[in-house]
């Protein structure tokens, strides 16, 4: 097996209008992995997807997927990648085993029987049309049709959104159990924390069009730190520290979010004067969601917490 | 492919079904009356159907598939996007004929068959419907291309229907030329030039940017042929808009043969004037007469068309398919009886709709073989009431019984001579114009006068014949010919006689009427400035079609060609304000050079323009699409570093 990324983008630019929606990415996603691309609404996520998938050009830059260059993705390369769509919109006037018969002439390697478990999972009735279908079970249908294929690597972006915690939940396991497998990779976005704590290997997060974080999901943990300080009145104005995420003021204390924690920031913080200083691991979920929040001394929080209280 | 072939199928059948039930239901109307495969309503009424049609198939051969996760799930198959084309085009043309292509063929088989239509048949009259058909496939690929191409600009965007608009109303003003192969080829060829726009903006999701040259090339032309449209459409709103000198002169002739002239300017009422200015005056009231009065006295003209020598073949009603293929020349004892292009007059039984019989010069009636001379195309009286009595052929005229169902000559031309063009005047007068002269024959082929051409009017397309009274005086007026060489140009003039009796009166030169509006040049020069620098060198081409002589203008020729040199011009800095590569930059120039303010639009509206940022380098804006900076070569700058960037090595490979 090669060890050459799945996907590797090299300053992977797309502008709208004069607006980067993703600005200057360089990534690269290892075989066999279960890589999960996060970010804020608006941040880049699907417009990189899309690009990595050849359905939007570039503006600049560029990059391979399969090895092949994704400005000319050929059929060949196609046939061993899997995308699932976020909308999961389907032709409305087929019925499900429609959609399998039209998916499965173009793919050789069709697995009628991964494509039937998938549907018994969802439940989902055969003749069934996708224009009566709920949001869930076109996702459990679209989901279906992206694996019966036998994908070497699947993209799915956001497939879970919009959908009940129920159906949510019977996606993530579908997607991730009944597909992993050592030689297939996974690149999923999502706006659900809580499946990348049980799924991804690896994460990486844009932030407004920029990639600010790429790693394994363990070191990600562990690089996010909360640090708790405990005045004996109000907590004094802060000063720049490098690496805070969130600061959260109360009346004689503050709860700050830092990614690299380490000594020298630790040594800002105790001329502060705290009278306690007590630093804790947080969960991934927080870690992912304070890294997705408005930074520092911008954060909205931050401004709250400066106002007299 | 096929699978996508399949799909394409039965997903469109909700729009192809309804167009073929319509188009059936139209053919069924059609069947109420004559031969409907040459008859402009006909021919109308189904081009617009066809076009509907086509716009609408091909529109939503997209727009079924346009929101945007949907087109990702089409072009994410592991086959080309040319195979995706090719199965959704297939699908649609394959929908097209049969929704469209069966009830017209179902139609002509219904006119083939004797007892339905009262008319003569022949192959040749379908090519008009098959012309309409491929119109329909330009409307398909026009509302494929209009709805692939991006919404960014809805006025560049409908531009493939701009296009094919234009192309549909050359047609319908040139209906009576569909049945030349000439213009099936060259529907053929736009069809081609919108399939592979069509098939260039399907490579690149319906951008410019990414398409393949012959696609981009494609997509250019047809823009540019849209862009000429609207500009053209632009310059004459705007010239309806301006207010000008509406004036018009022309002459009339009164019952008694007096020539005069009207001249209309403007809001102002007519002016009556003589051949020497003087107005005419009403003589009950000894004031200028108005123009409701002068009405009454006018004697109108009886045009006879003359042709002598070969016959173009781009003659007769360029709007009337019918006209080439036959002709009605009247009704008799519950028969009616056609002229058709091969000389002969074929009859149909008005009530059983069945053949009769034919009558050819010197052929009695009921033979089937073509006459080797025919009868000209008949020139039907003005007036409704008087039956047409006489047929010419090149050599004589023929009194033509079809009661009796006989020919008889009245008139043989001179061994040398040929006759032109023959009209009945009057029940007991013909008109026949030779190489040699004009003559007034009886009923029975007795010549009443004889005037012989002069030299200049020799080759006349048109004569006016006026009847005055008393009985027995008239006038002609000879119209120049119209293809008179540039040298004779403008100095032969429309010249008037007098008959009495057997002689010729008077003889006379009516000055010259000044045809062109004031403004007209100046028209001709914004006109020419504004289309592509070659519209100079076709509009003679064009009214030569028409039978007419004019001149190449060289002033519109520069005119024109500053035109293109601007847009060239402008095409060059644009292209260097945005970075465009020498090689594009170059072939731009040239497009525009040739293709003038058309083709500039056409620039504007196919190029998906990229922002400009400042570089942080030199601080001048350059395009976000290019790794350099234009001016001073710098890279893009990486992201500004936020500090709480957090990356680390992953398990095969390191973030770069």
């Amino acid at each position: 097996m090669s060890d050459q990324p799945v996907i590797q983008t090299r300053g992977l630019t797309r502008y709208f209008g004069p607006k980067p929606a993703v600005y200057e990415l360089n990534l690269a996603v290892p075989r066999g992995s279960v890589f999960a691309f996060l970010g804020r609404n608006g941040s880049g996520k699907s417009t990189t997807i899309r690009m990595l998938l050849g359905l939007l050009a570039p503006s600049r830059g560029g990059g391979t997927i399969l090895g092949f260059d994704i400005r000319r993705l050929p059929p060949e390369a196609r046939a061993r990648i899997g995308y699932l769509t976020e909308e999961h919109q389907l032709y409305g006037w087929m019925n499900a085993r429609d959609c399998g018969e039209f998916q499965s002439r173009f793919y050789p390697r069709w697995s009628e029987k991964i494509f039937q478990g998938v549907i018994d999972h969802f439940g989902l009735k055969p003749e069934a049309r996708v224009k009566d279908l709920s949001r869930g079970e076109r996702a459990g249908l679209s989901l279906a049709l992206t694996l019966a294929p036998d994908p070497e690597l699947l993209i799915l972006d956001d497939p879970a959104l919009g959908l009940d915690p129920v159906a949510r939940r019977a996606l993530v396991e579908s997607m991730i159990y009944l597909t992993r497998r050592s030689d297939r990779t996974i690149f999923f976005s999502t706006h659900d924390l809580a499946d990348i704590e049980r799924v991804a290997d690896y994460v990486a997060v844009l932030d407004h069009s920029v990639l600010r974080a790429c790693c394994p999901v363990e070191a990600f943990r562990n690089e996010v730190r909360q640090v708790r300080l405990r005045f004996a009145g109000p907590p004094p104005k802060l000063p720049p520290l490098p690496g805070l995420l969130q600061a959260t003021r109360t009346e004689s204390g503050m709860r700050l979010v830092f990614v690299r924690y380490n000594e020298a920031i630790e040594r800002s913080l105790n001329t502060l004067g705290p009278d306690q200083i007590e630093v804790s691991a947080v969960s991934l979920e927080d870690a992912l969601i304070s890294y997705l929040g408005e930074r520092g001394e911008k954060s909205f929080i931050l401004s709250e917490a400066e106002a007299p209280l | 492919m096929k699978t996508l072939f399949r799909k394409e199928l039965r997903e469109n059948l909700k729009i192809a079904v309804p167009a073929g039930l319509l188009l059936s239901a139209l053919a069924v109307s059609w069947g109420q009356g004559g031969n409907g495969l040459v008859q402009r309503g006909c021919l109308m009424s189904g081009s617009f159907l066809l076009s509907s049609f086509g716009v609408a198939l091909g529109w939503f051969q997209i727009q079924n598939e346009k929101p945007r996760d949907l087109w990702a799930f089409l072009v994410h198959r592991p086959i080309t996007r040319t195979e995706i084309f090719l199965a959704k085009i297939a699908a649609g043309l394959v929908l097209y004929s049969l929704a469209g292509g069966l009830p017209l063929i179902g139609y002509i088989l219904w006119v083939r068959f004797p007892g339905h239509v009262a008319a003569p048949f022949e192959w040749g009259m379908v090519m008009p419907f098959a012309a309409v058909f491929l119109l329909g496939i330009i409307w398909y690929f026009a509302g494929m291309l209009t709805s692939l191409r991006p919404a960014r600009w809805y006025g560049s965007r409908c531009l493939g229907l701009v296009a094919a608009l234009v192309v549909h109303v050359i047609t319908g003003v040139l209906l009576g030329l569909l049945w030349t192969w000439q213009f099936h080829v060259a529907f053929l060829i736009v069809a081609a030039i919108f399939a592979i726009a069509i098939w260039g903006s399907f490579q690149s999701d319906g951008a410019y940017r990414g398409q393949p040259l012959p696609g981009k090339l494609a997509l250019s032309l047809v823009f540019t042929f849209a862009g000429s449209a609207v500009v053209l459409v632009g310059l004459v709103v705007l010239r309806l808009l301006i207010p000008r000198d509406q004036s018009w002169s022309q002459y009339e002739v009164t019952t008694d043969g007096n020539v005069y002239r009207v001249t209309s300017r403007g809001e102002l009422p007519p002016t009556i004037t003589d051949l020497a200015g003087t107005p005419l005056k009403d003589p009950k009231t000894g004031r200028e007469m108005e123009y409701e009065e002068f009405e009454q006295l006018v004697r109108r003209g009886q045009q006879v068309s003359v042709e002598i020598g070969p016959r173009p073949k781009l003659t007769g009603d360029l709007n009337a398919p019918r006209d080439h293929f036959f002709s009605r020349w009247r009704e008799l004892d519950g028969v009616i009886w056609h002229w058709d292009r091969h000389g002969q007059l074929v009859g149909y039984n008005m009530l059983t709709k069945r053949f009769v019989g034919t009558l050819a010069p010197d052929q009695p009636a009921g033979g089937s073989a073509a006459p080797a001379e025919g009868f000209l195309h008949p020139q039907l009286p003005d007036s409704r009431a008087l039956a047409p009595r006489t047929l010419v052929t090149r050599r004589a005229l023929y009194l033509v019984d079809v009661r009796h169902r006989a020919t008889r000559v009245i008139f043989r031309a001179a061994d040398e001579d040929e006759i032109g063009g023959a009209k009945d005047v009057s029940a007991q007068a013909t008109v026949v114009v030779t190489r040699e002269a004009i003559q007034m024959l009886t009923a029975e082929g007795k010549p009443m006068w004889r005037v012989p051409f002069e030299p200049g009017y020799v080759g006349s397309k048109q004569i006016d014949v006026f009847l005055l009274e008393p009985p027995g005086q008239y006038a002609l007026w000879i119209h120049p010919p119209r293809l008179l060489s540039p040298k004779l140009g403008g100095k032969v003039r429309r010249q008037m006689l007098w008959i009495s009796g057997e002689q010729v009166v008077k003889r006379e030169e009516l000055p010259r009427l000044d045809g062109s509006r004031p403004g007209d040049d100046r028209f001709d020069k914004v006109l020419s400035f504004l289309v592509p620098p070659e519209f100079p060198f076709i509009k003679p081409l064009l009214f030569r079609l028409a039978l007419e002589h004019v001149p190449i203008q060289w002033d519109l020729v520069r005119i024109g060609f500053a035109g293109g040199v601007l847009s060239a011009v402008a095409g060059w800095l644009l292209g260097r304000r945005y970075s465009f590569t020498p090689r594009a930059r170059v072939g731009w120039a040239l497009f525009l050079l040739f293709s003038g303010f058309p083709g500039l639009l056409a620039f504007l509206s196919v190029q998906e323009w990229p922002a400009r940022v400042p570089c942080p380098s030199c601080k001048r804006l350059r395009v976000v699409d290019r790794e350099q900076c234009e001016h001073c070569h710098a890279a893009f700058a990486p992201a500004e570093k936020a500090g709480t960037e957090l990356f680390a090595p992953l398990e095969t490979n390191a973030a770069v």
